[in-house]
């Protein structure tokens, strides 16, 4: 009883604290913004906690199943996940406490909407079947809805949820159209069935199944924002509170991932032949879009956003890989944590420095900001160097993972196609450098050194910490003995074992 | 024989620049001191250095075999051998004598000239440095440290001609030595590259190139031949890469008479005598260096006498007679080539000497007409001029007479009647111009001369000894044909490779004539110029006056058509095209982006359409493969 | 610590250094003064090794760790006569440049000078090409701080060119590098990434190979600069501080071609054989286009620019030429070339500095000022030119003899060497320093004692190399003959 209610503990605890916080935000005077993010970060520690307790070993549950009826699945894999979406929520949090503190419109609601989102994530990770996984999504999308028009004042926002909502519902559609499909196909919608009747029957009745596959693929697509489906990033992310962006650009993709990977791997993944043509294309075009989009743009926040949709085309990269060799499976997810800690610092660090300066919102707005904080314009430094793939840095890990199994796989030529784009990205990175230590400091930015003492930018250091270490690992434990990087490859292919076992 | 001397012979003089240059360093960053000083160095070590050289030449005299020193392993790689090995053999020993002693007399010719110029000690720095390099490419074992030797005395003449750097024509002038001459270097590394390869890499000393000469085929021979030669052109002004000697006499006179005259300017010719092994096998080469010889001799000749500036005809005519000098070594008559080498050393440093004296007394004057206008009597300085100039046009017994006509007699008895007409009536021009110079400075009238008191004893006495030089250096080898012993013959005997054999009738016929033609120069000179009024001078116009236009040619052939080439690569091909179409590829990028931005018009309208389509054209893609299957 | 980890020591003592520097201190003089300390220190530490290498073939003081081990990827750093002697070069020219740096007046940039010497020494030193590559890459962003801060003129535009330009060719080669430790593991079962390990590979097939080789070419045809990926120099070397541009010219140019050396032609010998014609071609072409180009330059440190360039292409061409001569050679201009070029760009940044000018036009009359000056940049331009007694005659010359064995007609060509530089640097010389100024004479101080001091060393090794250098030579002779006899000859076999 105990030893099973364990694995559920952290996804309860994260809904128990959403639901603490929505009463707590009742009384919205009495308490101050800090108190709230006090409590949020107090359960998800607790959650993170009860996580880690199965860290590191490899299992396979179903607890209370006769309750649950097999729809959701405790593993390795889903542990990960978690572990991955609750400390990025974590950091959203204490990094965004000094944004959070300088805009009114933050509340109780926020912090409760945000853990409900968050619930809504894990139970996507959790999920073992299709209609439940449909049910996780919407939940985390809606709390995101919310999230980003959460300032009503702000018309921008409004516009940002508006687009956001028609045009992932519009998606959401497909989803639930491609769970017919297959249900149609297979008449069962969990997902280890599926997978039985894939291997069990002939190409020629699997038609539905494959359309099916397809429909739901494009809700994948829409929500990692490849092409076709990148439109609505540029907007929404510059139409959002730069939280909420971070939010979505890492924590929320990592949660898209962690079910389509388990469904890919466990299930379609024999279908991968027929699907691998129309990846290609999508992977190329992606990169090309995505790079052309962040390379035009003067505003930070939407050049950010612009090259979030060319490392999904990196990701993408790695799927397709997943046809030929399962390794590429670790390299996409130790991707995704290396983006998340990148995506994570940058943003946070952006969403820092526009916290008590309004202004700097284009390239040109970070200029002598070396001069100005020299310390946060180092971190910003190590993000850049990390989003664009620089030695020394996570990110260089991460593509080196990502290129060598594509590589491994046989797809040299598409690695090269994203080293190109690679090369592009070097420059709108570099540009923000560049911006921050050639110029001087421009006159209308007087901010009091003292203010960069907080919580916020402690965590923010943190982060870049973590970016070094994933970069140099081991290597420095020349002088002294840290843990390798390699220790996250070895988690990483724990939790893809974990899907295997029947 | 191995002995320890040979290193001292360069070390002594290589220590002196050192000594020089240190000083001067002190001299002019912390407190002065005494041009005294800078002079005793700057004499003292060439002298010591020419009596090394005179010991080894009487051990030589008195029958020891070649003296070699070896110092060190210079390189070693792969078959390619080089030690810093020196070769006192008697050619070597030879040249070196004259060089150090003429060298010194020119070192002592300079305290005075140099007297008061605040670059005192860097002049004596840099000449005993000059010393210390010629006498290495003199004794070198194998062409590198020969080339050693021929690069470092290219510096410093370098260095000397740019002496007085803050004029930028001095230092133009250096630069077109400089350059002109690596033009020359080059033909001398390809020439030893191309020898040591065509001997299959059997080794690069000059012994060894002489003992396996053989091995080699002929083409290579005529071709390293040849290329070697192009290294002699540019030291020893030959047609073509003659230009940068007229100019050189930018330096100051002792320069002039050290490097254009007396040492420098012979390297060449010593060099194709070190080769005398490779020239005497492809006698091919031989010849085509007599022809050139030939050509520059009358070519320089025909320019002197046009010229005015008192230098730049003696620069001409050093050139000529280091046209002499490639018929005798060209033929293979090394003996007789070397001989001349060494008796013009002596007439040469003099009258450049002597010309130097007549600049000083007249505050650098060095157009002749105006140098006449404003004479002073001049009386040791005329003297030893008016010796100098009978030397060089072969009136005997004067030396030049002596070496002038066995190469004269050679040409003849080889047959190339060509070379040897060619020879005669350079004799005559040169008889000719030198007088004419003679005349207008000294002789012809002008109605006021005034006294010049003073002449520094250092610069009178290194020219009377050379006066004594020029007279009876030509006994030294006093033809058998007038029961001499031809010492110099004998010497270098080995050398040749064909002997002097001819009637006497025929020598004495050959003597008189050039003797004739000596005489009608001078005839023709004095009816010209002995009464010239000096008050008209000579016009500036005239194909001859002007050079040939030569130094004109060569500018727009070579040096405006590479200026303009530098700006079409660095302009047009770096900027326009290379770069040029990198950044348009950057910016087209780019804009294109921009364009491609439009599509994020934030119109949902248009996103969901886009959607639409990529989905229907998935559908699309999957409704076929499926069908497909 | 053992005699192993001297080289990590050498490697990443500046690093730590510079780190606990960006933390503690800022007092610029102390600064300065640590920071002059630790490449001292670094410099002892190389002599150590120096002296204690054996003139043999094989790697030396190798240490050989896990790095990542999931992919094969090991800490090993090594030293053979290669590195050995470059290595000797980095460790004299960085401190003794130190001293003439005037422009290190702030913190940042003595911690980006350290911190760009542990990226050369890494990448000098790293046997195992990830590792290789990772310095590669880390080594340039100190510099693009260094230029894009200190420089001046049009900084930005040519920081950003140069990072992007270098990043694209090291990109590909990543790539490059990535499907050989891919085919590696196919081949082999396992993975790694050591270089000797990736010499052993047999199942590429042609096209694969000559794909991989031109990756891997661009790279270093970008750094080095090859014609006609030459176009960011001039721009860079011109915008950039002094100390910016000695160290690109004078020693990560020469990284690249150490990495021709050491990775790309042992990685496909029979490729490059087949191909080395061409490469001898271009780099002899090279040498003559920029040299010619380099002569109506006004801005001298444009000059400069293409000056090394040129002298670059010939070092290349001596590589390419593939034989005892040329490689050796190749390696002494390596060093001959840093010292001259370094003293050179250094004296012009010192010049700069002093009279505001670095164009040729405006500048003249220095000799009498500066007379010691002078001095120093005669010789340094004389060795540059190639002057007998100096070490440029000695490289210079084994080069063409390289050449010549090669391809004769090359040869010819190759020795034009002689001529290109000496003409406009001696023109430059003429006018820019010796011959009076138009109009009124500059302000210009002689050296500072601290300055001869800096460059003394410079002056007694171009002497030293230029009349005895056989006992230099000696040090990396075997591992080239070696490196001909069973590297090369095997893979134009294979």
């Amino acid at each position: 009883m105990i030893d099973q209610l364990i694995y559920l503990m952290p996804i309860i605890t994260v809904l128990i604290g959403a639901i603490v916080l929505m009463f707590q935000s009742m009384y919205d005077e009495k308490y101050s913004i800090k108190d709230f993010i006090l409590v949020s970060s107090l359960f998800l520690i607790i959650a993170l906690g009860f996580a880690i307790y199965h860290f590191g070993d490899l299992f396979t549950t179903r607890p209370f199943n006769d309750i649950f009826n097999n729809v959701i699945i405790f593993d390795t894999f889903a542990n990960f996940f978690n572990i991955a979406l609750l400390s990025g929520g974590l950091l959203i949090i204490l990094i965004g406490e000094y944004y959070a503190k300088e805009h009114s419109y933050f509340r109780g609601e926020f912090y409760c909407i945000l853990l409900f989102s968050l619930f809504g994530m894990m139970l996507l990770a959790h999920a073992n079947e299709l209609i439940t996984a449909y049910i996780a999504l919407e939940i985390a999308s809606f709390s995101v809805y919310i999230l980003v028009g959460f300032d009503t004042e702000n018309s921008k926002r409004v516009e940002a949820i508006f687009k956001y909502l028609v045009l992932g519902s519009f998606i959401g559609a497909f989803f639930l159209l491609g769970t017919v499909l297959i249900y149609g196909a297979t008449g069962t919608t969990n997902i280890s069935e599926i997978s039985q009747f894939i291997n069990s029957n002939p190409n020629e009745k699997l038609l539905l199944v494959y359309i099916g596959v397809a429909m739901i693929l494009f809700t994948f697509l829409f929500k990692i924002a490849a092409f076709p489906f990148q439109s609505w990033v540029l907007d929404v992310y510059r139409g959002a509170p730069i939280l909420v962006t971070a939010f979505m650009a890492s924590v929320f993709k990592i949660a898209i991932f962690s079910f389509f990977l388990r469904a890919i791997l466990s299930d379609f993944i024999t279908l991968n032949t027929f699907w691998e043509n129309a990846l290609i294309v999508i992977t190329v075009i992606t990169l090309a879009i995505g790079s052309w989009l962040a390379i035009t743009q003067d505003i930070v926040k939407r050049m950010l956003a612009g090259s979030s949709i060319v490392h999904t085309g990196y990701m993408l990269l790695g799927i397709i890989a997943l046809g030929q060799n399962i390794e590429s499976a670790y390299s996409i997810m130790f991707y995704l944590i290396a983006y998340l800690l990148s995506a994570l610092g940058a943003f946070g660090l952006v969403s820092h420095v526009i916290a008590d300066t309004k202004v700097r919102i284009t390239y040109d707005d970070f200029k002598g900001l070396g001069q100005e904080r020299p310390y946060l314009a180092a971190l910003m430094t190590i993000f850049m160097f990390s989003l664009a793939g620089i030695p020394s840095t996570i990110g260089f890990i991460a593509k080196f993972y990502v290129f060598t199994e594509a590589i491994n796989a046989g797809y040299a030529y598409l690695a090269v196609f994203a080293i190109i784009a690679t090369a592009i990205s070097i420059y709108y990175y570099f540009r923000l450098i560049a911006m921050m230590y050639f110029y001087p400091s421009f006159a209308d930015a007087n901010v009091s050194k003292s203010s960069d003492a907080r919580i916020s930018t402690f965590m923010i250091g943190f982060v870049a910490l973590l970016v070094i270490w994933g970069g140099i690992g081991s290597a420095i434990g020349f002088f002294f003995p840290i843990p390798s990087i390699d220790a996250i490859l070895d988690v990483v292919e724990l939790s893809v074992q974990s899907l295997f076992i029947k | 024989m191995h002995t320890p001397y040979l290193i001292w012979i360069i070390l002594i003089p290589l220590l002196g620049a050192l000594l020089n240059a240190g000083f001067y360093i002190y001299h002019i960053k912390f407190k002065k001191l005494p041009e005294k000083l800078f002079a005793i160095i700057g004499t003292v070590t060439p002298f010591i250095a020419f009596l090394f050289t005179l010991n080894l030449f009487f051990k030589l005299n008195d029958g020891s075999e070649n003296f070699e020193q070896f110092l060190f392993q210079w390189l070693d790689v792969d078959n390619l051998s080089i030690e810093m090995k020196l070769l006192g053999d008697k050619l070597a020993i030879f040249m070196a004598m004259f060089v150090t002693f003429v060298g010194w007399l020119i070192h002592i010719y300079a305290v005075g000239y140099m007297k008061g110029d605040d670059g005192f000690g860097k002049f004596f720095a840099y000449f005993n440095l000059f010393l210390a390099s010629m006498l290495i490419l003199v004794l070198a074992d194998n062409p590198v440290i020969l080339f050693i030797g021929w690069e470092g005395v290219g510096v410093c003449s370098y260095l000397l001609i740019s002496f007085h750097y803050t004029d930028g024509d001095n230092v133009m002038a250096g630069n077109k030595a400089f350059i002109v001459n690596r033009v020359g270097d080059l033909g001398f590394i390809l020439g030893v590259i191309t020898l040591f390869f065509a001997l299959d890499k059997t080794g690069i000393s000059f012994g060894d190139m002489q003992a396996n000469i053989s091995i080699a085929s002929n083409d290579l021979l005529i071709l390293s031949g040849f290329l070697l030669f192009v290294g002699a052109m540019g030291k020893s002004a030959q047609v073509p890469l003659y230009v940068w000697l007229p100019d050189a006499m930018a330096g100051p006179t002792p320069i002039s008479a050290l490097i254009h005259a007396a040492t420098m300017v012979t390297a060449g010719i010593y060099m194709v005598a070190r080769f005398h092994f490779l020239y005497s096998s492809v006698e091919e080469i031989g010849l085509f260096i007599a022809y050139i010889g030939a050509i520059s001799a009358v070519f320089a000749a025909i320019i002197a006498t046009r010229q005015q500036d008192i230098k730049k005809i003696l620069a001409y005519s050093t050139m000529s007679q280091l046209g002499y000098m490639f018929i005798g070594v060209g033929l293979g008559f090394y003996s007789s080539g070397l001989f001349h080498v060494f008796t013009h050393a002596f007439f040469k440093a003099m009258l450049f000497m002597g010309a130097g004296g007549v600049i000083l007394a007249l505050h650098h004057e060095q157009n002749i007409f105006k140098m006449a206008q404003h004479r002073k009597r001049l009386p040791i300085i005329s003297a030893t001029f008016l010796i100098g100039v009978i030397a060089i046009s072969g009136i005997p017994p004067f030396s030049g007479f002596f070496s002038k006509d066995a190469i004269l007699a050679a040409a003849f008895q080889q047959g190339e009647y060509l070379i040897w007409g060619v020879g005669m009536f350079t004799a005559f021009l040169t008889a000719f111009y030198m007088f004419r110079l003679y005349f207008v400075v000294f002789v012809a009238p002008n109605g006021h001369e005034k006294e010049y008191s003073y002449t520094d004893k250092t610069i009178t006495f290194p020219l009377m000894i050379l006066a004594v030089g020029a007279i009876f250096a030509g006994f030294l080898n006093f033809p058998a044909i007038f029961g001499g012993s031809a010492f110099v013959d004998t010497w270098l005997a080995e050398l040749n490779s064909v002997k002097l054999h001819m009637s006497h009738a025929t020598e004495y016929a050959l003597m008189f004539a050039s003797i004739a033609v000596a005489v009608a120069g001078i005839y023709v000179a004095y009816k010209k110029y002995a009464n010239y009024d000096v008050y008209k001078p000579e016009s500036e116009e005239g194909l001859i006056a002007n050079k040939f236009y030569v130094d004109e040619v060569y500018d727009k052939l070579f040096v405006q058509s590479i200026k303009r080439l530098s700006r079409y690569f660095d302009e047009t091909v770096d900027t326009k095209y290379i770069d040029g179409t990198l950044m348009l590829a950057c910016k087209g990028f780019i804009s294109f982006g921009k364009k491609l931005a439009i599509i994020q018009n934030a119109n949902v309208r248009y996103y969901a359409f886009y959607m639409l389509a990529g989905i229907s054209a998935t559908s699309m893609y999957i409704y076929i493969t499926l069908i497909g299957q | 610590m053992g005699a192993a980890d001297i080289l990590s020591f050498i490697i990443f003592l500046p690093a730590v250094v510079a780190f606990i520097l960006m933390i503690s201190t800022t007092k610029i003089e102390d600064v300065r003064n640590i920071a002059f300390i630790t490449t001292i220190i670094t410099l002892i530490l190389v002599m150590k090794i120096y002296l204690n290498f054996e003139p043999k073939a094989e790697m030396q003081f190798v240490t050989n760790i896990e790095w990542i081990s999931s992919y094969g990827i090991n800490y090993y750093i090594g030293v053979d006569g290669f590195s050995l002697t470059i290595l000797m070069l980095i460790a004299i020219l960085i401190p003794t440049s130190y001293l003439l740096l005037w422009e290190g007046r702030t913190k940042g940039y003595w911690l980006n000078m350290l911190l760009i010497q542990t990226g050369v020494t890494g990448t000098l030193l790293s046997l195992d090409i990830i590792l290789f590559y990772f310095f590669w890459e880390t080594m340039l962003l100190p510099v693009f701080l260094i230029i894009g801060i200190f420089g001046s003129g049009n900084k930005v535009f040519s920081t950003i060119k140069v990072t992007i330009y270098t990043m694209a060719g090291s990109l590909l080669m990543f790539v490059a590098i990535l499907y050989l430790g891919v085919s590696f593991f196919n081949e082999y079962g396992h993975w790694s990434f050591q270089y000797n390990d990736l010499t052993t590979l047999t199942h590429l097939g042609y096209n694969e190979k000559l794909f991989l080789f031109l990756a891997f070419a661009t790279a270093f045809a970008i750094k080095i600069p090859i014609f006609p990926f030459h176009t960011w120099i001039t721009g860079t070397y011109s915008d950039a501080p002094t100390g910016g541009v000695f160290l690109l010219s004078s020693i990560m140019a020469k990284l690249g071609v150490y990495a021709v050396v050491r990775f790309m032609i042992p990685f496909f010998p029979d490729i490059f054989v087949e191909f080395s014609s061409w490469f001898v071609f271009i780099g002899v072409f090279g040498m003559i286009y920029f040299g010619i180009a380099a002569l109506m330059q006004d801005d001298i440190k444009k000059m400069f620019a293409y000056s090394s360039a040129s002298h670059l292409s010939l070092i290349a061409a001596g590589v390419f030429s593939l034989n005892s001569y040329g490689i050796n050679g190749a390696l002494y201009l390596i060093i001959a070339h840093a010292i001259a070029t370094g003293g050179l760009f250094l004296l012009i940044g010192l010049l700069h500095e002093q009279t505001g000018f670095k164009t040729i036009k405006d500048l003249g009359g220095i000799a009498k000022k500066a007379p010691i000056f002078t001095f120093m940049f005669a010789i340094m331009l004389f060795s540059n030119v190639g002057l007998p007694g100096t070490n440029g005659f000695v490289s210079e010359l084994l080069i063409i003899f390289g050449i010549y064995e090669f391809n004769h007609t090359m040869g010819y060509i190759s020795a034009v060497t002689v001529l290109v530089a000496a003409s406009f640097m001696l023109w430059m010389f003429q006018r820019a320093i010796l011959q009076e100024r138009v109009g009124a004479p500059l302000q210009m101080r002689d050296l500072r004692i601290k300055e001869i001091v800096g460059l003394v060393p410079w002056v007694i090794i171009i002497f030293l190399m230029g009349i005895y250098p056989d006992p230099f030579i000696d040090k990396f002779e075997p591992t080239v003959t070696h490196y001909i006899n069973d590297i090369l000859k095997i893979g134009a076999i294979k």
